[in-house]
């Protein structure tokens, strides 16, 4: 069994080295075909590793292994390790299901690009990434699983490396991500110094660190500040929307069903910590309830249909941190789950869209696509309608779960089920205006002009993988049903047992609002861009500083611009020209120069003159005499 | 066997020189020969060594001759499990070095490779010797090949570049060699044994002098831009990935160890003066105009860092310095390499002009950016893990001194993702020639076995880590 | 081995070493530089063998000696350079053989 998650992890590993060895020597749909082949194999093996912990008893479901010491410092030792337990079982399914159907759906995407190669490569070395995240069995390694998605991500987002925008997109994510790095490694010091070690079984000990001290606080705000740079949540959060210059499998891959959970993960998997430090647990929460609202207005005024998805993938994931911030793990993890499947779908949909008009990502040149593209348009509405959180797709039932373990959580609880309702009004509201403004409508010219549909609507390759997460978007809600079953939940309890479930009134009083909220987003969006009313555009022209503020995102980027790429490239530059090339460069030369112009006027004295020598020595030697006298 | 990994190039760059060569790919072809046969010594040695920690820290294939009795001088050399390291990096750097210098066809190639032997050989002694003025021979020695290599090899300011590096090395030399004539004289011997008895802190800081100005620490580092852009590629490589770690070797062997006193007082001073360079170097290789200066004074950053992990005098500052030092020699010599080969292709190193270089150099692409982002030190990697064990071990003297580190972390992904652009990504530059084709066989050949080492590093850091326990543990 | 007491040995040392550095510093030939140089050396020596006599040992003797095999030496190098200078036709003048100048 243990060997079974060994396999799963190493399988894209050997997939990335035998893909960079063969180079040339393969065909590029040859490289596809590996990279989703070990993806798949991983699958497998985590399927294999699934049905065996079923079979044990739920409280001796966890193992660890350890294949060799992979750093060690004095006693400090941390093995390359490996943990199997209900949480890493759970993320290593999603990883590697949704990660395999993308990687074949991207096999037919990249079809013909030059450097498909690469690509595939890319993401083999994501999937083995992203496996060592979920699967590592202590923080180090965790770390280093999560050091290498980002390097991943960056390598997929500037791919096209051709465009300033995919260049400058690429390094701000692995920036920020290096920023969230920084505190997550300070937490470890900070860990290691209190308990010697990174292991998960020794930091998670009862009484290792006291509740509620400033170590347990700054513990958890380290590993939350890694949390919110990865998940992109406010106030980190800049790098989603520009990370959609990679190609679009990516997005989806990455940037919607993956990595960006990976927060949501590390909440989870250290709740141990987490709830150590309640405070911080709940900042967490609030976060998420801030990029909610956040998010779910900048999508609003957005035109691209990448970055639309991307804003919900932000908002959504602020669900699943209000679920792990409140301490209802099996929730969030169970939105994490269902969003893996309809926000994938949704991307692979929105790109098939961008293939059919020859990449073009703006929505205001589309529309009236749904008699092109049919197949493509009902997958998106089901991705859509899951996303809004309408029964019975699964997002309503992943959805309602936070939303009423919130209800359930006292003031605070109240505040952030406040914030995720009116976040599930606007998600219906943004999701439905990408949909009537794309599928609905009469085509522009320049869709007519540029569109050309494959056979099923972008090649089997990639029709496949989209109706399968179609199927799984429907029905994937019913793992969790309330009243009735609580799959997710109950599997996770053993490794992070929920503080808040959702219960009675609450859950039924939660369930109405939230419903009739998202109904009303979508009657909303119908009656705004589903019959082309000119409200949106009046209310625009009313309110110019709001629009720009959306527009502008809040101002978020340039301030950040300001505060750290200007403030670091400005003290680069002062610090050549006033400290680097006066003090060490100069100084040097003018005192060579100093000395030089010294040493002319010394030499002088040298005239070459043997009898002015001799004078000189006489002379010496007598003042040397007489002082001699005149001291002794 | 130490004696033979100090004489084997020494006596191959003699046989070098005195040869009379009638074609030009004889010199090139039996130092490349040499220098391969060193490697396979080390590796016999490293074979032979014993790892157990039955002798922590002990002196092992060591010999001792006496020298001058009377003063209690004598030839007196020995691995240690650190030192192996130290050791093995320098040979495999230099075989790498020896190659490419081949590969390209320099000027008077018997001079030119003889004397990257010799450097060679001295760096081996001054890892290996055990005796203080043995110890300063060879540091001694290491300056006469690269003030030749520099002064003659050089780029167009060559002149100046050696000027100030011998001036500045000089200077801190002499320091060094007070100090040592100090603690000899007091100890009535020079073996590193028997001289720290006498607890003096202005012979700690004659010996900080020399090694602060090698390494190089914030201030001292006004050699340093000129002497990497103005060497040869394989000279600066081995400048800043070689020679500069032993300065920090001279910490972590002598200063450290022999003079804990003085230690005391002057951590703080150090400390701060090594975080300024730190964050110095990581702003300035930001905003350098061109490859190799982001590649000098990330250097500069890297080795202001491994001083901060030295002077935790910990487990883990130790053992993280020490992996951070191979790991840095090799970056920094690939690197350089890298830069040669790039302006080998466009006649220049200014990122204004170049870019796009990815577009059919696959190859190129790949080594640069899988050597970029393992000198970043994205977690995983093993110049990550070095770092990781530096600041942890920084971080129990004071959480200040890490969160400085941890600001350096994302300085460092900045400042190499902006010469990874640079040079591979966006529009071609104007200086990118359509024919300049990908890497050369031969330049892949030396390249690819150091990302290699790096490589394999990172999957097991502990391969350095845990086969030396000089640092207790 | 009663004779002059040390002074006077001291007074003639003196006067002797007088005459050679006057000597040295106002001739213009070579030649009697070095011959002026001679007397000073040998005021030394004289200088030497007195003290060596008055303090009673022998440690001044060995001085004096050295000094002489100096002198020597310095006289072969000293007319070498002059034969080899006077060779090349060149006056010799102290004054006009200054090309170490600075």
């Amino acid at each position: 069994m243990i060997n079974a998650a060994w396999i799963a992890l190493f399988s894209p590993a050997a997939a990335v080295v035998l893909i960079a060895l063969l180079g040339m020597r393969i065909r590029r749909f040859t490289a596809g075909l590996i990279a989703a082949g070990a993806t798949l194999v991983s699958f497998v093996c985590s399927v294999i590793v699934f049905v065996t912990l079923l079979g044990e008893h739920p409280e001796e479901r966890t193992h660890y292994s350890t294949l060799w010491t992979w750093l060690s410092a004095g006693s400090f030792k941390v093995g390359a390790q490996i943990l199997v337990d209900p949480l890493s079982v759970f993320m290593m399914l999603v990883v590697s299901g949704v990660g395999f159907l993308i990687l074949a759906y991207a096999v037919g995407y990249m079809h013909g690009d030059e450097q498909e190669r690469r690509y595939h490569a890319y993401k083999a070395l994501f999937v083995f990434s992203m496996l060592l995240l979920v699967q590592s069995g202590n923080l180090l390694l965790l770390l280093a699983g999560w050091g290498m998605v980002g390097l991943s991500s960056y390598l997929l987002i500037n791919f096209w490396h051709f465009r300033a925008t995919a260049v400058a997109a690429g390094k701000k994510a692995f920036i920020m991500n290096a920023f969230g790095d920084a505190t997550f490694v300070l937490a470890l010091f900070l860990l290691i110094q209190r308990t010697g070690s990174v292991d998960f079984r020794v930091v998670f000990k009862d009484g290792v660190l006291p509740h509620g001290g400033t170590i347990a606080v700054l513990v958890a705000l380290g590993l939350l500040g890694g949390a919110v740079a990865k998940s992109a949540q406010v106030p980190l959060q800049t790098w989603l929307p520009d990370a959609m210059e990679g190609p679009t499998p990516v997005s989806a891959l990455i940037h919607a069903a993956t990595m960006v959970t990976a927060g949501v993960y590390l909440i989870a998997r250290t709740n141990v910590l987490f709830e150590l430090a309640p405070v911080i647990q709940h900042l967490a929460g609030v976060l998420g309830a801030i990029t909610i609202l956040l998010a779910g207005l900048i999508a609003l005024v957005q035109t691209d249909i990448k970055r639309v998805i991307a804003y919900s993938t932000m908002s959504q994931i602020g669900y699943m941190f209000v679920g792990v911030g409140l301490g209802a793990y099996g929730a969030g993890l169970f939105h994490l789950m269902t969003h893996a499947f309809f926000k994938a779908l949704l991307f692979m949909a929105a790109g098939i869209v961008i293939h059919a008009l020859s990449d073009e990502q703006d929505i205001r040149r589309m529309g009236g696509l749904a008699r092109a593209l049919p197949r493509t348009y009902q997958a998106f509405i089901v991705g859509a309608l899951a996303l809004a959180a309408i029964p019975p797709f699964a997002g309503f039932f992943s959805k309602d779960a936070v939303l009423a373990s919130a209800a359930n959580a006292g003031t605070l609880g109240w505040i952030l089920w406040g914030a995720g309702a009116v976040g599930a009004f606007l998600t219906a509201l943004y999701t439905f205006r990408l949909l009537f403004i794309v599928f609905w409508g009469e085509m522009t010219p320049f869709a007519r002009e540029h569109l050309h549909v494959r056979r099923f609507e972008g090649g089997l390759a990639m029709a496949w993988p989209v109706a399968v997460l179609a199927v799984l978007s429907t029905i994937g809600g019913f793992l969790q049903v309330p009243g009735a079953w609580a799959g997710v939940t109950d599997w996770i309890d053993p490794v992070a047992q929920s503080i808040e479930e959702a219960s009675g009134t609450t859950f039924a009083f939660s369930l109405i609002v939230t419903l009739a909220l998202s109904v009303t987003g979508i009657l909303l969006a119908w009656r705004f861009w589903g019959r082309l009313s000119p409200v949106p555009e009046r209310t625009r022209r009313r309110y110019p500083w709001a629009a720009r503020t959306l527009e502008q995102k809040f101002y978020f980027d340039q301030a950040y611009d300001l505060v750290f790429y200007e403030s670091s490239s400005r003290a680069g530059v002062l610090l050549t020209q006033y400290v680097e090339e006066p003090v060490f460069l100069r100084s040097l030369r003018d005192l060579g120069l100093g000395v030089r112009f010294a040493a002319g006027r010394l030499s002088t004295v040298q005239s070459g003159s043997v009898r002015a020598y001799a004078l000189a020595l006489g002379a010496g030697a007598a003042v040397i005499v007489l002082v001699f006298l005149l001291v002794s | 066997m130490t004696t033979a990994l100090i004489l084997v190039p020494i006596g191959g760059a003699l046989w070098v020189w005195i040869t009379p060569w009638r074609t030009a790919r004889g010199p090139g072809g039996l130092a490349l020969l040499v220098a391969l046969a060193e490697l396979a010594l080390w590796v016999g040695t490293t074979a032979n060594f014993d790892f157990s920690s039955s002798r922590p820290g002990g002196l092992q294939f060591d010999t001792k001759v006496v020298w001058f009795k009377d003063l209690g001088v004598s030839y007196n050399v020995g691995l240690q499990d650190f030192t192996l390291w130290l050791v093995g990096l320098t040979v495999l750097a230099t075989a790498a070095a020896v190659g490419y210098g081949f590969w390209v066809g320099r000027d008077r190639p018997a001079a030119y490779l003889g004397l990257l032997l010799f450097l060679e050989g001295a760096v081996v002694g001054v890892f290996t010797a055990h005796d203080l003025l043995l110890f300063y021979v060879f540091w001694e020695a290491m300056l006469i090949p690269l003030y030749v290599l520099i002064g003659v090899w050089g780029g167009p300011g060559r002149l100046g570049a050696t000027v100030k590096f011998v001036v500045y090395t000089m200077a801190g030399s002499l320091l060094m060699l007070v100090a040592i004539i100090a603690a000899g004289l007091s100890a009535g011997s020079f073996a590193f044994a028997d001289v720290g008895g006498h607890q003096s802190v202005w012979i700690f800081l004659g010996f900080t002098a020399a090694f602060a100005v090698k390494a190089p620490l914030w201030p001292f580092h006004g050699w340093l831009p000129d002497a990497y852009r103005e060497s040869t590629p394989e000279v600066a490589g081995l400048l800043s990935g070689v020679v500069s770690k032993a300065a920090a070797y001279g910490f972590l062997a002598i200063a450290l160890p022999l003079y804990p006193g003085a230690l005391d007082d002057w951590r703080v001073p150090i400390l701060v003066l090594a975080s300024i360079g730190l964050v110095y170097g990581s702003l300035l290789a930001f905003r350098a105009p061109d490859v190799r200066g982001v590649i000098a004074y990330s250097s500069l950053a890297q080795m202001n860092l491994i001083v901060i992990g030295l002077f935790a005098t910990n487990a883990s500052g130790n053992d993280g310095a020490l992996l951070q030092m191979v790991n840095h020699g090799l970056i920094s010599l690939a690197l350089f390499l890298l830069a040669g080969a790039v302006e080998r292709r466009t006649a220049t190193g200014q990122l204004a002009l170049l870019g796009g270089m990815a577009r059919g150099r696959p190859v190129l692409a790949t080594l640069l950016i899988t050597t970029g982002v393992i000198a970043l030190a994205v977690p995983g990697s093993t110049a990550f893990a070095g770092e990781f064990l530096i600041l942890n071990g920084i971080f129990t003297v004071g959480w200040g001194w890490a969160v400085v580190g941890a600001v350096a972390i994302v300085l460092a992904a900045m400042y190499i993702l902006r010469l990874v652009s640079a040079v591979l990504h966006l529009d071609v530059g104007s200086a990118v020639p359509e024919a300049a084709l990908d890497l050369r066989p031969a330049e892949i050949g030396v390249i690819v076995p150091l990302v290699a080492v790096l490589l394999f590093l990172s999957f097991w850091p502990a391969a350095i880590t845990d086969h030396t326990r000089f640092f207790g543990g | 081995m009663a004779g002059p007491g040390i002074a006077a040995y001291l007074i003639l040392s003196v006067l002797l070493f007088a005459t050679g550095a006057f000597g040295v510093l106002i001739r213009r030939s070579p030649l009697i530089i070095l011959l002026a140089l001679e007397i000073m050396l040998n005021a030394g020596n004289l200088a030497l063998i007195a003290f060596a006599r008055h303090a009673g040992n022998g440690a001044g003797q060995i001085f004096a000696l050295t000094v002489m095999v100096v002198a020597a030496a310095e006289a072969v190098v000293g007319l070498g350079l002059i034969v080899a200078v006077s060779r090349q036709r060149i006056e010799l003048d102290v004054d006009r053989l200054n090309s170490l100048r600075g």
